[in-house]
């Protein structure tokens, strides 16, 4: 019966460890954490070329039928 | 040019998925993720309509307001795009969005949530446009080549259309016009405002 | 501008990505590329250059055409683009269409040559692969004769493939060769070619815009068709009203103005009831039908006996909605009509076509633009394969099999008919109809005393073609067990594969797709389109012309069959197969659509209308796209092709054309050729018979003739040779000059004399729930056709109804194509649709105790039975069911995915509802009845 119950502790002790560590994954450490509505934090995107831009608007005729 | 937007012409839409797939082929969206998929109401029955749904890429986007890192931007076209180095995955955004757009892949242990994924307007993300980086998180970056969303350009019957917001709202018009009927155009008011 | 050429290795990586990110539905992983011959040409990207190329091809899945624009880039498919210059699609897609790179990635394809071997699939090289076969094949003939092999052919070669294929039938000594065309069109391709010439589509998808109202009875383009609905929308758009008749409420219901809910199977009484107020009301075309309809008096007849009230009855349509209806259609024409596998797979299939055909005659509707029986074939080159006969009644160009047709095809191939007949069992059996594919199993399992041929089937050729689009698959699995040699040469290693119980005698060779050759393919409006190569062959695999020939040289039989063609590295020369075909296929107008005039076409499909189809300038000025057949006479002639058939208002060299005088002058004397109707610029100014040497002299157009021209038609046949059989072209090009079609000028018959229902009939399907309607409308007595016993009234005397309380129908979904072997390989298509289901009314679920999602029991008449999800819903009514035929790889409840080669297995598997799609065959074409069985649904 002891045996059974320090098997149930073992494995519960296990098992909140586990838990534990999946949250401490290399990848999510260091994080930020904002919840206040903010700006931008990310890397900078490349803006559309003109000729781009120019090409979209054209291209949008195709759709027309 | 205004801004990019999405438009579904209920009555053209006939619920082919086309959108669907050419959005998994030109990305490589894997098995589970759907940045875009078709939903139908009254399906079996009269009055059974359908619409392709994707990020709308809202004017005032909640899911910009709810990231808790802020990952979020809009591009001077108006796509709403996010930096996967900064997504935590967290589901903020899910919760926030009226169309159910964002997506997570399976990742991590037990079922955690990875990066978030969602439609990008082809417009791919903040890496140099066309690299293969770009393509590995985002997908392929069309609008940088001058060409619109291959879900829109390749619809079946034209239902799906995309673009600068004048132009498919005047493609949109003139379609009501000729043919005498719309069933209005669905998802508008929510992503782009009333005075759309 | 940021340019695509700038990722340098895109390819690579986007595979990497897609195998990273675990697209791992079931069975193996992506990764991991068996080494193959030719893998590197979807697997690696050579450093150094970035050009894209952007190659041109054509969808693989339906009959609409819709170009493919391929973004090649070291040989490798790196992404689609649309193809907005195509006047078919517009740039559009469909799940399918949309999905198609998924082709050059190929992860579930079949790699390599294997065998059975104890129940094990082992690897073969080609040679051996070949020798193997040959050997096995040569056996069986020597002992049980050629007819003892079945040359199971397919629509998704491209036409050279496919005329390629027919002609090594004959050369191989059989008429057992067959196609999807039996199990698809072929009550239309007879019907409609019985009624006034050609059984073919007579207008085109992009002719509906002009069409003032739309009836579509039988079909769902929504999603067996969907490019073709931008078509149809816009018409509707433009104000035509849109009648969809279907026991079912489809996606394409959804989108019409009317939907007429139909009893299955009660097609020909839902048109004759219309019919009825049709003449009640004096709304039919008088003028039209005097001088262009034969034998409408003794429709009249039949039709008088279908009131509003005896209509009900049969239909279960309401009498008032059948009048509105026929009103409607008199109100708004020209209208078309439009109709897909609901009409064709009958045991009345032919009845149902030829009533459709009489409806648009007496509407007037015919030749016309706008009007037309739209007839939307079901695969991408199932036209192009019916055309050049792959098929076991003719031979190509619908010459048929007499000793006639052999000689014209001897000499196009320049061989003796002597010959020919060496390679047959007796000239009986030259000439006489093969089994058709829809009665293969019969051909196994009959006592060979029942059969009339000297032996019963003993190697099963399955090139291209999918088992389970078949009824009966548990005779079919006997059938399959009972074989000497089974042998599947194909992309995918199908449902065939792993649907017999055997443990060896059966090979799989790898077929490359079309996108991994090119060719011409024509849709289902008769256009012919070029497709290029957009990648080497995958893996092992090798182009079908490719195969045949190394079959062929195996057997000894490659010099004479491949006499004008050139043949390159064991690869045919595609293009001299086209003007092989080019010199023969006079009946239908193959002659001019050469290799060149074909490419000049896709490289200016810019300039062509979207309408009309008409070049407006352009290198192709005045041409209509694809040259739709008939493109009479040889290049020279440079006959723009015909987009609408018997259009009167045109002149024949412009694309107009009369009704085909293919039934002689006069029948019961009455005159059968037109009554003052004839095609503008016509020197005759009435009805004409066929043209021949004969005919041009009593008309003194001989002297037209040029002097090798009149020196080709003394070799043939002297003043018998006729429009069909004259190599040169000559008659042709003098009756056309003359402003003549032809092949005569006449009336389109209403009766069909020779058919087992000369007027079409309502009959009641074999099993059928109305037994009260069976003594009124009995099918026909048991009989004979095409080798095998045919059985009817032994089948419907006997009362299932009882037992089997259902009735279940079939038909498509979007994301799949056929027996869904290949899209269920495709993981963007496979997602979308995991399982298999049987729609069921919700009153019926209730009585039967299951809920949606529940599995469910779905059981038939003959044994079979399925195990599938239940979908509840009011798409169907109380008492029909409705199956999607797609699925397979499971039978009767057992998962065969364990016998397929490693690797290999569709990521998406179920049940197919032809395990319990039951006996049912067309009076006249042996098609399957695969649209009326009866069914009991129970909870698993």
């Amino acid at each position: 019966m002891e045996h059974g119950i320090r098997f149930r502790y073992l494995s519960t002790l296990c098992f909140i460890v586990l838990v534990a560590l999946c949250g401490c994954r290399e990848s999510e450490q260091g994080r930020r954490l904002d919840t206040g509505k903010g700006t931008y934090a990310g890397a900078p995107d490349q803006q559309l070329s003109a000729e781009a831009r120019e090409a979209l608007g054209r291209r949008a005729e195709y759709q027309r039928f | 040019m205004a801004r990019m937007k999405f438009l579904c012409d209920a009555d053209r839409c006939i619920e082919c998925n086309a959108c669907v797939t050419a959005c998994k082929n030109e990305h490589e969206v894997p098995w589970g993720v759907n940045r875009r998929r078709v939903v139908t109401i009254n399906d079996g029955q009269p009055g059974e309509r359908s619409i392709s749904t994707a990020c709308m890429h809202c004017s005032d986007a909640p899911c910009m307001a709810v990231c808790p890192v802020d990952c979020f931007y809009q591009t001077d076209e108006g796509v709403v795009l996010h930096d996967k180095d900064l997504c935590i995955g967290c589901g903020y955004c899910f919760y926030a969005c009226p169309f159910g757009a964002p997506q997570y892949p399976q990742a991590g242990n037990f079922g955690g949530r990875g990066k978030m994924d969602k439609c990008t307007f082809c417009a791919g993300g903040p890496k140099e446009d066309g690299s293969e980086e770009e393509f590995a998180l985002y997908g392929r970056n069309r609008l940088a080549e001058g060409k619109l969303p291959l879900c829109a350009e390749m619809c079946s019957t034209k239902a799906l259309l995309a673009g600068d917001a004048d132009a498919v709202s005047d493609i949109y018009r003139e379609r009501v016009t000729a043919r005498g009927f719309g069933g209005g155009v669905w998802g508008w008011n929510t992503a782009y405002g009333s005075d759309t | 501008m940021s340019s695509r050429s700038s990722i340098a290795g895109t390819a690579l990586d986007r595979r990497a990505f897609l195998r990273n990110s675990g697209v791992v539905a079931a069975g193996t992983a992506l990764a991991g590329l068996v080494p193959g011959g030719r893998v590197e040409a979807a697997d690696a990207t050579p450093a150094g250059s970035d050009g894209i190329e952007n190659v041109l091809s054509v969808c693989t899945h339906c009959s609409v055409g819709c170009a493919v624009t391929a973004e090649v880039q070291n040989g490798v498919w790196i992404g689609q683009e649309p193809s907005f210059d195509s006047p078919f699609n517009l740039g559009a897609h469909c799940a399918k269409g949309a999905s198609v790179r998924e082709h050059a990635h190929g992860e579930r394809r079949l790699r390599y040559p294997m065998k059975l071997v104890g129940g094990r699939w082992e690897r073969l090289d080609w040679d051996r692969a070949i020798e193997e076969v040959g050997a096995e094949l040569e056996r069986i003939r020597m002992t049980a004769g050629p007819d003892s092999v079945y040359w199971l052919g397919s629509a998704k070669h491209n036409n050279e493939q496919a005329y390629l294929f027919r002609k090594f039938a004959a050369f191989w000594g059989t008429n057992n060769v067959d196609h999807q065309a039996r199990i698809c069109h072929s009550t239309t391709v007879a019907g409609v070619a019985n009624t006034w010439g050609y059984g073919a589509m007579t207008n085109s998808y992009n002719d509906i815009h002009n069409s003032k109202s739309i009836f579509l009875i039988g079909g769902n383009p929504a999603e067996a068709h969907p490019v073709s609905m931008v078509h149809l929308l816009k018409a509707k758009e433009k104000g035509a009203p849109f009648i969809v008749v279907d026991p079912r409420f489809t996606r394409t219901a959804a989108h019409a103005d009317e939907y007429v809910r139909i009893r299955p199977g009660s097609d020909v009484a839902l048109v004759w009831g219309m019919l009825w107020h049709l003449f009640e009301n004096g709304w039919e075309d008088q003028s039209f039908i005097q001088s262009r309809v034969w034998g409408l008096d003794q429709i009249r007849e039949e039709v008088a006996r279908w009131t509003p009230a005896e209509t009900e009855r049969v239909t279960g349509v309401p009498g008032e909605q059948v009048r509105q209806i026929t009103k409607t259609m008199a109100e708004n024409r020209p209208g078309t009509v439009i109709w897909c596998m609901g009409g064709t797979q009958h045991t009345t299939g032919n009845n149902n076509t030829r009533a459709y055909c009489i409806l648009q005659l007496a509407l007037g509707n015919m030749g016309k633009a706008g009007g037309g029986t739209n007839i939307f074939r079901g695969h991408d080159n199932v036209q192009g394969a019916t055309d050049l006969g792959v098929l076991s009644h003719t031979l190509p160009g619908y010459y048929g099999l007499s000793e006639g047709a052999w000689k014209h095809w001897a000499r196009v191939w320049g061989v003796s008919y002597e010959t020919l007949a060496t390679r047959f069992s007796s000239p009986e059996l030259m000439q006489s109809k093969g089994i058709p594919v829809s009665r293969w199993v019969d051909g196994v399992l009959e006592d060979k005393e029942n059969l009339d041929q000297p032996e019963s089937l003993k190697a099963m050729i399955f090139w291209g073609h999918a088992p389970n689009s078949q009824t009966r698959l548990p005779d079919m699995r006997r059938a399959m067990n009972k074989l000497d040699l089974l042998v599947v040469v194909d992309p995918y290693p199908t449902l065939t594969a792993v649907l017999h119980e055997r443990q060896d005698g059966v090979y799989l060779l790898p077929a490359a797709t079309q996108f991994e050759t090119y060719g011409s393919v024509t849709a289902s409006n008769r256009s012919l389109q070029w497709r290029e190569r957009v990648v080497e062959p995958l893996f092992e695999s090798k182009p079908d012309h490719e195969i045949i020939y190394r079959l062929a040289k195996q057997l000894e039989i490659d010099g004479p069959l491949f006499r004008n063609i050139e043949v390159r590295d064991d690869e045919p020369v595609i293009e001299d197969i086209t003007r092989e075909f080019n010199r023969g296929m006079w009946t239908i107008g193959y002659t001019g659509q050469t290799p060149e005039r074909l490419r000049k076409h896709m490289a200016n499909m810019r300039t062509f209308d979207r309408t009309t189809l008409k070049a407006e300038g352009g290198p192709c000025d005045g041409e209509y796209y694809g040259l739709p057949w008939p493109c009479w006479g040889n290049e020279q002639l440079a006959h723009p092709g015909t987009p609408i058939l018997y259009d009167t208002s045109q002149a024949v060299a412009d694309g107009g054309l009369t009704f085909r005088a293919r039934f002689g002058v006069s029948r019961d004397g009455e005159n059968l050729l037109a009554d003052g109707s004839f095609s503008k610029d016509s020197e005759i100014e009435d009805g004409y018979p066929e043209f021949t040497m004969a005919m041009l002299k009593r008309l003194g157009w001989d002297g037209d003739l040029t002097e090798e021209e009149r020196a080709a038609v003394e070799s043939i046949a002297g003043d018998k040779t006729n429009w069909k059989t004259d190599l040169s072209g000559g008659i042709q090009r003098v009756a056309i000059s003359h402003g003549c079609a032809p092949f005569g000028n006449a009336k389109a018959r209403t009766v069909v004399w020779n058919f087992p229902d000369p007027v079409p009939l309502h009959r009641e399907p074999l099993y059928t729930t109305r037994r009260d309607l069976v003594s009124d409308y009995p099918t026909y007595e048991d009989t004979r056709g095409y080798r095998v016993p045919v059985l009817y009234r032994s089948i419907q005397q006997r009362d299932y109804s009882k037992d089997y309380p259902i009735i279940l129908t079939t038909g498509r979904l979007v994301e799949y194509e056929g027996g869904g072997d290949e899209s269920r390989s495709n993981p963007w298509l496979a997602e979308l649709q995991q399982e298999m289901f049987c729609e069921v009314h919700p009153r019926d679920a209730n009585n039967a105790g299951f809920q949606d999602g529940d599995d469910i029991w779905v059981e038939g008449p003959e044994g079979g039975r399925v195990l599938v999800k239940a979908l509840v819903t009011r798409r169907v009514d109380p008492g029909v069911a409705f199956m999607p035929f797609h699925f397979g790889g499971r039978f009767m409840g057992q998962d065969l995915r364990h016998r397929y080669p490693e690797g290999a297995d569709p990521y998406v598997l179920g049940e197919s509802s032809n395990t319990i799609g039951t006996y049912g065959y067309d009076s006249v074409t042996q098609m399957q009845e695969s649209k009326v069985t009866l069914c009991r649904i129970t909870a698993a």
